[in-house]
C-alpha cells in the first residue's frame, strides 16, 4: 500500500517526522497482500488524494470444484489511524457491510472477526471496528459443472474514520474456474485466511465452556435500569478454557456487546467465577421507553485469553426477557451482579507498574514506625560484624533477605489460598485475628527479653561454623519479623500494588508480593554490598550494651500497642489473659536463660523444645473472644465526629433525601489511619465544614473481619484500609475516593463540592 | 556505586512511579466523570436545562422555550453525513416546515475546533435560519449524551426529552423514501400521542469532543 505521508501535520518537527518515518517502514513487512487479478483490487474513502482505505476480493481455491464450498472474503487495509467498524458499531459510525453477487452461489453470513474497541472524546464515545487490516470472509458454496467460470461480485460499503469520518463504496469483482479438481490459491491467500480464521470467535461449546446470564430482575421493561451478569465456566478437562482471563488490561473491553434494540448495554468489568473454573462479565443496561415485547438476545463477543496467555475468542448468544410497561418482575439479588473493578479500573494498573510500585512501598516501609526497630536491631547486627569478614556480613544480607522473601511467599500463598477456598480476604487481614495478635506480641517479647540478655541465641564458644550458622538462622528470623510488623503501616504506599494482586492471578500476586519484600530488604542489602557504609558504624563496645537496651524497650512500646488493638476487640478480660500468656512466655525465657547459663556450650536444645511447644501449647488454649457486641463499646472517638456505624442502606436513604455522605473505613490496627483521624478528621474546620454543608458521616470499623465492608473496599479496588468516600446525592453512584493520606485542604475540597452542588439542586 | 548514586536512583525512580501513578489515577477519573455526564438526558425524563450562546452570540436557554416544541440538531458542516442531509436540503425544510406549527428548531455544534465565523459562513451558504448553539467545550453535548452528526432530540412541550436518536432510517442515504423520525415523532406529540420510537440508534460522524 502505497503510504504518502499525511499532508495534515503543518507543526510536525524534524524528530517526529523521522519516529515516524520508522513506524511506517516498521509496519511495512507485515502488510505484504496476496495479488489479486485486477477487477479484485480497489480502492475508496478518497481525502486529499489519498485513498484511505484498499480492498481486495480473495478465495481460498484458485479453481474450485464442482459442489463444494469455498472460503470468499474481502481484505481491508487502512491507512494509519484510521478505522472501519464491526456488525455493532457501537455509539456512532456505521456497519460494514458486504453485498454479494453471485448467481448460482450461496453466500453464507461474515464470520466477524473479534473487534477492537475505539474510546474517543475520553470515553465518552465508544465504538467497535478495525484499524490497520481486516478480513471479512464468509463461506460460499456454488452449484457449478466443470468447465464453467463463475462469476464473483461483491459491492462493499463502508464508513471509515479518523478524526474525520469518510463514507466509502468499492465495488469488487473476479472470475473463478470450475475444474475436476479443486486447486488451492497462492500461500500468501491461504495464510490471510488461516491468520484471520484464528480471530473469528466461536461459539462457547467449541471451547468446552458453558455460558449463562442473569439479570437483576425477572425481566427489561421500558425505563429500566439493571444489571446483567454473564456466567462463563469451563468445563472441559482439556484446559483450552482453564483460568479465563480478560485479554485486554481495560477489563471493560472484555466482552464487545451486539446492539440489543432499545436497550444500551455497559460493560462494567469482569471477576473470577466464585466456585468454579471460570469468569464472570458483569454489564449495566439502561432500557428506553420504547415497548419491545418478547424476548431479546443479549449476544457478543467475549475477548479473553487461558491461563496460557492463548487468546480464548467466544460468540456469545443468552436469552435477555422483555416484559411491558407496568409488568410486574420480580428483583433478583446476587453478588455476580455488582461491578467489582470497573468503575475505578483498579486492574488497569500494568503489571510492571505495580511491580515497581510495590518494591517502592516495601523501601519506604523501613521508615516506618513498625519497621524501624527491627531494622534498628539489623543495624545494630551488623555494627557487631562490620570489622569482621565482609563475606559473613554479606550472608547475614542474605540470610534476612531470604527470611523476608519466604515471609511474603507465605502471606502471598496464604491470599491465594483463602481466595481459592472461596473466602475473599484483605489486606492486613492477619491483624483481625486475636491469636495472631497474642503470636506477634510473643515473638516481639521475647526478642526484647534477648535484647535485654535475659538469654543469648547466638552466645556460647562453640565452634565458629556453628555459631555463624545461628547467627545466620537469626537474621533469617529477623527477616520474617520484619514483615510480619510492617502490614498495618503499609497502606499508603502499598494501596494500589496490594489492590492490584487481590485483582489478579496467582502468579502476579506472588511477584507483587516478593517485590514488596525485595524493597524491604533492599536497605539493609545495601549497607552489606557497601563496604564502607559497615565500617562508618562505630567498633563495638559498652555502647553496644545501651543501645541493645533501648531497642528492647522499642519492641516493647511496639507490643504495647498491639495489646491495646487487641484490647479494642477482646475488652479487658481478653487483655489480661494476654498478659498472663506473655508473662508466662517471659518466665519460660528467664529459665531457658538460666539453664543457658550453666551450660558449658551456652546451648539448651532440650529446654528449647519443651519451652516452646509450652509456649505454642499455651497460645493454642488462649481463650481469646472478640467481645460479643463491638457496639456497646463503641470507641468514644466515633461519637465525637457524629459518624454512624457503616450502613449501605442508611447511605442510601441520606443520598436520598439529597444529603452528602462522607464515609471512612478505618481499623485500630491501621496507623494510617489514625494518624489521617488524629490529625485531619478531628480538625475543627472539619467540623465546621461537615456542619456547613450538612454531611452525614459513617465510620466502616474493619478492625474485626466483616465480609459486608471487605466487599465494598474491593468495589474500589482497594484491598484494605483507609478508604475515604465523598458521595455526591446528585451522583450516587459515583463518590470521589480519596487518597490514602488525607489533608485537610483536600477533604474540605471533597466536601465543598459534594454540598455546593447538593445546595445548588434544591 | 557511590552512595550518592544510589540516592540519586531511588529519588529518580520514585518520582518517576509517582508521575506515572498520577497520570493512569487522573486517566481513570477522567472516564468516571465521563461516564457519569452520560446519563442525565432520557426520554421520558425532564430534559437538562442548558443556557448557551448562538453563532451571533444571543444567549438561549430551554426555559425560554417552555410549552413550545423544541428540537435541538447536533451538527458538524464537516461531517459527510451532515454535508449529505444539507445538501438535499433536508434539515432546512423540515425545520421551516415544522416552524409553520411552532416548533423551534436549534442546531448545536460541539465540535471542539468550530468558531462562530465558520457557522455563519456555513448558515449563509445553506441558507438556513435557525440558530446554531456553540458548544466548543461540549457541556452541553455531554449533557444531552449526543455522539453523533447529525444526533437529534425532541423535547416536548413540558420541558420532557420525548425522542433522541437518529434524523431517519437511512444511514448510508439509500433508502427511496426514509422514515423521517423527528418529523413523525413531532405529529404524534402535535396530536397528543408518544413517539414510537421514542429512541433510536443514532448514525453519523461521532461528535469531535474537546479532550478533557
Amino acid at each position: 500500500m502505497k503510504r504518502v505521508p499525511d499532508r495534515r501535520f503543518p507543526g510536525i518537527t524534524g524528530f517526529a517526522a523521522v519516529l515516524w518515518l520508522i513506524a511506517a517502514f516498521a509496519a511495512l513487512p507485515v502488510r505484504a497482500a496476496p495479488d489479486v487479478p485486477e477487477g479484485a483490487f480497489g480502492s475508496g474513502a478518497v481525502q486529499s488524494g489519498n485513498a484511505r482505505v484498499e480492498a481486495r476480493l480473495l478465495v481460498d481455491q484458485a479453481a474450485i470444484a464442482p459442489g463444494q464450498s469455498v472460503r470468499v472474503g474481502v481484505l481491508f487495509e487502512l491507512d494509519r489511524d484510521w478505522h472501519i467498524y464491526w456488525r455493532n458499531p457501537g455509539q456512532s459510525g456505521l456497519p460494514t457491510r458486504l453485498d454479494w453477487k453471485t448467481p448460482g452461489a450461496r453466500v453464507g453470513a461474515i464470520r466477524w472477526p473479534a473487534p477492537h474497541v475505539f474510546r474517543e472524546a475520553d470515553g465518552f464515545i465508544t465504538t467497535y471496528g478495525y484499524s490497520d487490516s481486516v478480513l471479512l470472509s464468509s463461506e460460499a458454496h456454488f452449484e457449478a459443472r466443470a468447465g464453467e467460470t463463475l462469476d464473483l461480485a461483491v459491492d462493499v460499503d463502508f464508513l471509515v474514520c479518523k478524526v474525520q469520518c469518510i463514507p466509502g463504496s468499492i465495488a469488487l469483482r473476479r472470475a473463478l474456474p470450475v475444474a475436476e479438481q479443486a486447486q488451492a490459491a497462492d500461500p500468501a491467500t491461504l495464510k490471510a485466511f488461516s491468520e484471520w480464521d484464528a480471530r473469528v470467535p466461536v461459539p462457547v461449546e467449541k471451547h468446552g465452556l458453558t455460558a449463562d446470564a442473569l439479570y437483576s430482575q425477572s425481566a427489561i421493561r421500558p425505563d429500566d435500569r439493571f444489571r446483567a451478569a454473564i456466567s462463563l465456566v469451563c468445563e472441559d478437562d482439556s484446559a483450552t478454557c482453564s483460568g479465563l482471563r480478560p485479554a485486554m488490561r481495560d477489563s471493560s473491553e472484555a466482552f464487545v456487546p451486539d446492539r440489543v434494540e432499545s436497550i444500551e448495554l455497559e460493560v462494567t468489568g469482569t471477576r473470577r467465577h466464585p466456585f468454579a473454573d471460570g469468569l464472570i462479565l458483569t454489564l449495566a443496561g439502561t432500557a428506553s421507553s420504547d415497548e419491545h415485547p418478547g424476548e431479546q438476545r443479549l449476544a457478543g463477543v467475549a475477548v479473553l485469553e487461558n491461563s496460557n496467555g492463548a487468546p480464548v475468542l467466544i460468540e456469545i448468544d443468552l436469552a435477555l426477557p422483555r416484559a411491558a410497561a407496568g409488568t410486574e418482575v420480580v428483583a433478583i439479588d446476587n453478588p455476580w451482579l455488582e461491578p467489582e473493578t470497573a468503575p475505578y479500573h483498579a486492574a488497569a494498573v500494568p503489571l510492571w507498574q505495580a511491580f515497581l510500585l510495590a518494591l517502592l512501598g516495601g523501601l519506604i516501609l523501613n521508615l516506618m514506625p513498625c519497621v524501624l526497630p527491627v531494622l534498628a536491631i539489623k543495624v545494630f547486627g551488623i555494627a557487631e560484624r562490620a570489622h569482621e569478614d565482609r563475606r559473613e556480613v554479606l550472608s547475614h544480607g542474605a540470610a534476612y533477605t531470604i527470611g523476608i522473601l519466604v515471609a511474603m511467599a507465605v502471606l502471598a500463598g496464604v491470599v491465594v489460598g483463602l481466595r481459592a477456598a472461596g473466602t475473599a480476604v484483605g489486606w492486613g487481614f492477619q491483624f483481625q485475628e486475636p491469636i495472631f495478635i497474642a503470636a506477634i506480641c510473643g515473638v516481639l517479647l521475647v526478642f526484647a527479653l534477648n535484647l535485654f540478655g535475659v538469654f543469648e541465641i547466638s552466645a556460647g564458644t562453640g565452634l565458629t561454623s556453628r555459631n555463624a550458622a545461628s547467627g545466620l538462622r537469626r537474621s533469617f528470623f529477623e527477616g520474617l519479623l520484619a514483615v510480619v510488623v510492617a502490614t498495618p503501616c503499609s497502606a499508603p504506599f502499598l494501596g494500589t500494588a496490594v489492590g492490584f494482586a487481590f485483582a489478579s492471578s496467582p502468579p502476579v500476586i506472588f511477584s507483587v508480593f516478593l517485590a514488596i519484600g525485595l524493597g524491604l530488604a533492599a536497605p539493609f542489602v545495601a549497607i552489606t554490598l557497601v563496604p564502607g557504609w559497615a565500617r562508618l558504624i562505630p567498633k563495638s563496645g559498652a555502647w553496644m550494651l545501651h543501645l541493645r537496651a533501648g531497642l528492647g524497650f522499642a519492641l516493647l512500646a511496639t507490643v504495647v500497642w498491639l495489646l491495646w488493638v487487641a484490647g479494642r476487640s477482646l475488652g479487658s478480660d481478653g487483655v489480661i489473659l494476654l498478659l498472663g500468656f506473655l508473662m508466662l512466655l517471659g518466665v519460660a525465657t528467664w529459665i531457658f536463660g538460666a539453664v543457658q547459663e550453666t551450660r558449658e556450650d551456652g546451648r539448651a536444645p532440650g529446654t528449647a523444645l519443651l519451652l516452646s511447644s509450652f509456649a505454642l501449647a499455651a497460645l493454642a488454649w488462649l481463650p481469646l473472644q472478640p467481645i460479643a457486641a463491638p457496639d456497646a463499646n463503641a470507641p468514644a472517638s466515633a461519637d465525637a465526629d457524629g459518624a454512624r456505624p457503616f450502613a449501605p442502606a442508611a447511605i442510601a436513604a441520606e443520598l436520598a433525601l439529597g444529603r452528602p455522605v462522607f464515609v471512612y473505613f478505618t481499623a485500630d490496627w491501621c496507623l494510617t489511619c489514625k494518624v489521617n483521624e488524629h490529625v485531619v478528621l478531628t480538625d475543627p474546620r472539619i467540623a465546621d465544614e461537615l456542619q456547613l454543608h450538612d454531611i452525614a458521616t459513617f465510620k466502616a470499623d474493619w478492625t474485626l473481619r466483616d465480609e459486608e465492608i471487605r466487599r465494598e473496599l474491593a468495589r474500589f479496588g482497594r484491598a484494605g484500609v483507609p478508604m475515604y468516600l465523598v458521595y455526591d446525592p446528585r451522583n450516587p453512584s459515583q463518590p470521589k475516593l480519596l487518597p490514602e493520606l488525607l489533608t485537610v485542604d483536600l477533604l474540605i475540597d471533597a466536601f465543598r463540592s459534594a454540598g455546593t452542588r447538593a445546595a445548588n439542586r434544591s | 556505586m557511590k552512595l550518592s548514586h544510589i540516592l540519586l536512583g531511588i529519588i529518580a525512580v520514585g518520582l518517576a512511579l509517582t508521575l506515572a501513578l498520577h497520570a493512569t489515577s487522573s486517566r481513570a477519573e477522567n472516564l468516571a466523570k465521563s461516564r457519569t455526564l452520560a446519563g442525565p438526558a432520557a426520554v421520558g425524563m425532564p430534559a437538562p436545562d442548558f443556557r448557551a450562546r448562538d453563532e451571533n452570540g444571543v444567549e438561549h436557554r430551554l426555559a425560554d422555550y417552555r410549552d413550545r416544541l423544541v428540537v435541538l440538531e447536533w451538527t458538524n458542516s464537516n461531517c459527510p453525513f451532515v454535508a449529505r442531509h444539507y445538501r438535499k436540503d433536508a434539515m432546512e425544510k423540515l425545520a421551516k416546515k415544522l416552524g409553520a406549527k411552532g416548533v423551534t428548531w436549534l442546531a448545536v455544534n460541539s465540535t471542539h475546533s468550530n468558531t462562530a465565523a465558520e457557522t455563519v459562513a456555513w448558515r449563509d451558504s445553506q441558507g438556513f435560519e435557525y440558530p446554531t448553539l456553540q458548544d466548543n467545550d461540549g457541556t452541553l453535548g455531554r449533557l444531552f449524551g449526543a455522539r453523533t452528526t447529525p444526533h437529534m432530540f425532541v423535547i416536548g412541550p413540558k420541558g420532557l426529552l420525548r425522542y433522541a436518536g437518529a434524523i431517519d432510517n437511512d444511514p448510508r442515504g439509500r433508502v427511496e423514501s426514509p422514515r423521517n423520525y423527528v418529523d413523525e415523532g413531532i405529529s404524534s406529540l402535535l396530536a397528543g400521542s408518544t413517539p414510537d420510537p421514542g429512541s433510536t440508534q443514532p448514525y453519523g460522524c461521532s461528535v469531535k469532543y474537546e479532550r478533557r
